[in-house]
């Protein structure tokens, strides 16, 4: 069994209006897991939690074997995280805003960022503000990628991009954990796109993991009862409360 | 640390040049000998008003542009520490006015080479410098606590109780009268004393908004 690059165990945060209640779950490495929930269920609430960038009230968050919260610059340098608002320097180009972020990772590789933004079609003399959302989008994405992390952690990366760019994005994902040392966690409402690349899921409703395993077996325990279940079926059943 | 003190000069570069241009005029008229009594009379002024204006509103200009563009919480997510954002944005305005300083004294040393005598005290600018350090110090720490509107309005309080405090306080203002003297043509231990309680001031807002930026949630 692969070791854990991230475990969440128990972690709860409250804040006015949402609660999120004993998220538990862990991803293995080498694989890919969708963490998917409706508009509102938690999943950038737990996502902020994992990069630190909020506190949980309880709970314990451990990222490639190590605590965020005391190990937060070391463990930010192996991990690729782009987050669901691509906020930059809007009076900033692309490659003044490569430059700012590679200087901040050890790792970082000019020559492979210029490769993505290439292959993503990113002008680097380009102001930052003048990127339309979904420029904006790849660019996070080659920002993430171009310090080869050991985790990627991706809030609705998906979301806003056209189908095309949407599916070179998915085999992306597919060439970074190819090598098996290598783990993806990105949260979407978009359940067709957990179909194609996810490794396991964690279904995530009213602030409560309500499902987290390996997305074949969630699968086929739905198709016994529902043989043509996908994983939409599954977020549409948890997410009117059955289980 | 760096990087982050590059990145706010390079963001703000534009408030930079204006004042940059000034000086270098200042510098060059006196250098090519057309200094006269007329330009010093404007010159002085503008000099002690940029000098009054360089910390503070870099300060507030920065803090404004990182709440524009909504970065906070992106430098939050690179691997640096929270203490290390907010010391850049302390630091930054710091070396601005230590610039400004180094760049007036160069011009004022010229102005005199051209024109006998000296027109401008040195030690009287760095003093004024000096005193912005806690308006800025005052500013960032509001801005770090309610953002950056707050700090603006932080900033035009603070600066408006300066001047209205001593018309205020009409009795002390025969008692002010040395003070004033002494902060027109200041000896170097006046300056040198004033300047560390004002770094000081400075650093003990800097210590204030880290811990007030590390348990902010962006």
């Amino acid at each position: 069994m692969s070791e854990n690059v991230l475990t969440l165990d128990g972690v709860c945060k409250s804040y006015s209006g949402f609660d999120l209640r004993g998220v538990s779950f862990e991803l293995p490495r080498g694989y890919i897991m969708g963490f998917v929930g409706p508009n509102g269920a938690g999943k950038t609430t737990t996502i902020r939690l994992i990069m630190d960038l909020a506190r949980p009230d309880s709970g314990r968050i451990t990222v490639l074997g190590k605590q965020m919260a005391t190990n937060q610059i070391e463990l930010k340098r192996r991990i690729g995280y782009v987050p669901e608002n691509h906020e930059f320097y809007s009076d900033m180009t692309v490659s003044w805003t490569a430059q700012f972020v590679g200087r901040q990772y050890p790792n970082w590789n000019e020559a492979r960022f210029g490769e993505l933004l290439r292959r993503y079609d990113v002008d680097p003399r380009k102001k930052v503000g003048a990127l339309s959302k979904g420029t904006r989008a790849k660019l996070a994405m080659a920002l993430a990628l171009a310090h080869h992390p050991e985790l990627l952690i991706l809030d609705e990366p998906t979301s806003g991009l056209d189908p095309v760019v949407r599916r070179e994005l998915l085999s992306d994902l597919l060439e970074f954990v190819a090598d098996g040392d290598r783990s993806v966690l990105f949260s979407t409402h978009i359940t067709s796109d957990l179909e194609r690349v996810a490794d396991y899921v964690t279904f995530i409703v009213n602030g409560q993991v309500v499902a987290s395993d390996e997305r074949e077996a969630m699968l086929e325990r739905a198709r016994a009862s529902n043989p043509t279940a996908s994983i939409e079926d599954l977020l549409w059943t948890y997410a009117k409360g059955g289980r | 640390m760096l990087s982050l003190i590059w990145k706010d000069f390079y963001i703000n570069r534009s408030q930079l040049v204006f004042p940059a241009i000034v000086l270098c005029a200042i510098a060059l008229l006196a250098a090519m000998g057309r200094s006269s009594q007329a330009a010093v009379d404007y010159a002085v002024p503008l000099l002690f008003t940029y000098s009054g204006m360089m910390v503070p509103f870099f300060a507030l200009n920065s803090a404004m542009l990182e709440e524009k563009n909504r970065t906070l919480a992106f430098l939050r997510s690179l691997p640096m520490s929270t203490d290390a954002i907010v010391a850049s944005k302390f630091v930054a305005p710091l070396l601005v006015g230590a610039l400004w300083v180094g760049a007036s004294a160069l011009a004022a040393i010229i102005m005199k080479a051209n024109m006998g005598e000296n027109p401008v005290s040195i030690m009287s600018g760095m003093l004024l410098v000096c005193a912005t350090l806690p308006v800025a110090a005052i500013e960032l720490v509001v801005f770090f606590r309610f953002g950056a509107s707050a700090a603006r309005t932080a900033l035009i309080v603070t600066v408006g109780a300066v001047y209205l405090v001593p018309l205020l306080a009409q009795g002390l203002v025969a008692k002010m009268r040395p003070v004033v003297t002494a902060m027109m043509d200041p000896q170097p231990v006046q300056t040198l004393l004033f300047a560390g309680g004002s770094l000081l001031l400075y650093l003990a807002g800097m210590l204030i908004a880290q811990a007030i930026f590390r348990r902010r949630e962006p």
